[in-house]
């Protein structure tokens, strides 16, 4: 008999057999039980082999040749299967096994061959025991499926799961004597059902937060399939159809809406559908009032998935707004026509009343005597100043009704343009002005001008009594910004006025005491803000102003 | 009346809608001792027609200087003085413009247009009598020296 020489775990104990039979083989034929042996486990795999070497007298089973039989057949049969399959004989349930089902073993095989099951299965014997027993007493088949087994390959434990079967093996008398066990590894079918199973609770998850979503919301959406039927709506949309839900679906939506028919919504729709593109357009439905956006995407499987925003509450704010808009624009030209006829009739109207009164004192005032004379007198003043109030009101109501425009000015030329306006005020005042050379700035060149020459008005008016005005003005570029500075050595102001001087008609002084109109610094600060600079005073009572104005170098906006 | 050697008085086109404006105007002209004689016109289509000669003015004397209002009823006065500028007879005619106007834009076409002056009705009297002086200086300038300044102007409207 030759053996195969192969690298074998063997148990102790037979390599003692192998050298004993090896001895044995040279001596000639073999004994007649030793022929059966051989023939019984012969072809078997590594469990064949193992078998055959086992010292099989030492255990329960005792010699092979006193097997029954029928056990020997289901070795026979177990050997020569390719299922896995476990044989469990006599009471105490010695267990023989062929090579497929080694790897369920894992690491425990091949020391559990021949060995008592309950030994080897210490952490499973309670459900497996009961079971094996069962079938020994009653000879009741068994069925496990997907049973959960533990096996450690190479150290490491997975979780593997098994369905077999327990059948009984009867001896040659036919009584029980051993169980019968194929089995089927399910572990994988077992773990992907699983993982199935997982994927389905979350698209199922998924899919009741998706329909939630749709549900919640009060925009309407509905997906049609290629034949124009609805297979998906949400409440919002089934409200708005005055349908049930239930009664929507499966239904073609033109035959059940066709009140769009001809509208913008079926050319829409189905432009969509024809070119595969996104559609978004505004559809009004005067049954509810209400205005939507819809919006329609072309499904890659044919149909369309179609929302309709609900967009009543903008639509009214727009409206609202163009409304308001054309009001306030026609108020706004009612406006600027009516500042147009202001500036010419009233101006003419009140020029006229103070050239007459004025002329009725020339000539006539001599004449007139004691109160009549005064009243005259009163008349022209107070003419003459309306005439000034009324030219600086409207001067100021022009900043905002034309447009300004910026353009680079030599401040230089501004500036002799301003000497030369107020060179009467400036003979008479006997003034020194003085300036630093002034740079190129961004501005509008007319209201640049008027700034210039008001401040400067000013400090020509503001001055100590009995010294002469003394003016200087410079420019400092800061950052981003031109600052322009107009300094007197006149009366100054309390720092308590040097925000309020600003305001539209602000006076410090009574008409009797400073003749004005109160416009000056408010329409500066108008002129300032509209370039987008800042204007200040830095004062003391008794010692002067400086007025301080900025220009940015970059004009913020243009045109306004 | 006057005497075989007193010169013509000057003649002075005053295109102006406002009667007051006028008065005024014809003030300052007699304190600054110009012998004048005014045709008034109170319309800009008047003026036109005037200017180039035509309908009733057809052979009316021409004037030696034009004070013009620029707001005038029909036609404004950028039109009328591009209208004499066109014609061949009008355009050596000098004028002034005497408006409420400030507006920049204004004071430039008129001075494309040839404006002698520009000047703005104020509403301060002794300013607006200054006018005639003005008027008076341009006067002497433009060759008409010996028409002014003589105690016994007469002055007929």
């Amino acid at each position: 008999m030759r053996h195969r020489k192969r690298q074998l775990r063997l148990p102790r104990g037979l390599s003692v057999i192998f050298a004993a039979r090896e001895a044995c083989s040279s001596k000639g034929a073999l004994p007649k039980h030793e022929q059966s042996e051989t023939a019984l486990f012969a072809a078997g795999g590594t469990m064949g082999t193992l078998m055959q070497a086992f010292d099989w007298t030492a255990s329960p089973l005792g010699p092979v040749s006193q097997w029954p039989s029928s056990f020997r057949t289901a070795v026979r049969l177990c050997l020569d299967s390719q299922f896995p399959i476990i044989l469990f004989w006599g009471t105490d349930l010695i267990m023989l096994y062929n090579d497929s089902y080694c790897p369920i073993w894992g690491d425990k095989h091949p020391s559990t061959l021949g060995q008592p099951a309950a030994r080897l299965w210490s952490k499973m014997w309670s459900i497996v025991g009961p079971m094996l027993h069962k079938v020994l007493d009653t000879g009741q088949t068994t069925w496990s499926h997907d049973l959960l087994l533990p096996v450690v390959h190479q150290g490491v434990a997975a979780d593997h799961y098994f369905t077999f079967s327990y059948s009984p093996i009867r001896d040659d008398q036919g009584r029980i004597g051993g169980v019968f066990c194929p089995v089927t590894e399910t572990t994988a079918r077992v773990l992907s059902e699983r993982r199935l199973e997982c994927l389905r609770t979350e698209a199922e998850a998924e899919r009741d937060r998706f329909t939630h979503t749709l549900e919640s919301m009060s925009d309407r959406f509905l997906v049609f399939d290629r034949d124009w039927r609805i297979i998906f709506a949400n409440t919002a949309a089934a409200q708005f159809m005055h349908h049930r839900l239930e009664d929507l679906l499966g239904k073609v939506y033109w035959e059940e809406f066709s009140v769009v028919l001809g509208t913008i919504i079926e050319r829409e729709f189905r432009r969509a559908v024809a070119e595969q593109v996104t559609v978004r357009f505004e559809v009004y439905y005067a049954p509810w009032q209400s205005w939507a956006e819809a919006r329609a995407y072309p499904l890659p499987e044919g149909g369309l998935a179609v929302f309709f925003l609900d967009i009543t509450a903008r639509k009214q704010t727009e409206q609202a707004l163009a409304q308001h808009m054309t009001a306030l624009h026609l108020a706004n030209r009612d406006l600027h026509q009516f500042s147009y006829l202001s500036a010419h009739d009233l101006q003419e109207q009140v020029r006229t009343v103070a050239i007459y009164t004025q002329l009725l004192a020339h000539e006539h005032g001599p004449q007139l005597e004691g109160s009549a004379r005064q009243y005259v007198e009163r008349v022209v003043t107070a003419s003459t100043h309306l005439s000034a109030l009324l030219h600086d009101v409207l001067t100021y109501l022009a900043l905002d009704q034309d447009t300004q425009e910026i353009v680079a000015v030599d401040s230089e030329k501004v500036w002799q343009e301003v000497l030369k306006n107020l060179q009467g005020k400036i003979i008479q005042s006997q003034a020194s002005i003085t300036h630093t050379p002034l740079p190129m700035v961004q501005a509008d060149v007319s209201r640049f001008t008027l700034l210039l020459c008001q401040l400067v008005d000013n400090a020509l008016k503001f001055h100590q009594p009995g010294t002469p005005p003394a003016i200087h003005v410079w420019a400092e570029r800061l950052f981003e910004e031109w600052q322009f500075a107009v300094c007197d050595r006149g009366i100054g102001l309390a720092p308590d006025y040097a925000e309020s001087i600003f305001g539209v008609g602000r006076r410090l002084y009574s008409q009797g005491q400073y003749p004005g109109t109160g416009m000056g610094l408010a329409i500066c600060k108008k002129i300032i803000d509209q370039h987008g600079g800042r204007i200040w005073v830095d004062s003391t009572s008794g010692e002067g102003s400086t007025f301080y104005f900025t220009l940015p170098t970059f004009p913020l906006w243009q045109d306004i | 009346m006057s005497s075989p050697t007193t010169p013509p008085p000057i003649r002075i086109a005053v295109i102006e809608d406002n009667s007051d404006d006028l008065y005024i105007l014809r003030k300052a002209l007699e304190k600054a001792q110009v012998h004048f004689e005014i045709d008034h016109l109170d319309n800009g289509e008047a003026a036109v027609h005037y200017l180039l000669r035509q309908g009733p003015y057809a052979n009316a004397l021409p004037p030696d200087l034009i004070i013009l209002d620029l707001n005038l009823p029909r036609i404004n006065g950028v039109e009328v003085i591009t209208r004499m500028r066109d014609d061949p007879t009008g355009k050596a005619i000098p004028f002034i413009v005497l408006s409420t106007s400030h507006a920049r834009e204004d004071q430039q076409k008129m001075a494309e247009l040839g404006a002698i002056r520009y000047l703005i009705k104020s509403s301060n009297l002794e300013d607006f009598l200054a006018v005639g002086e003005t008027i008076r200086e341009f006067l002497a300038a433009d060759g008409h020296r010996e028409t002014l300044g003589t105690s016994d102007d007469h002055i007929r409207s």
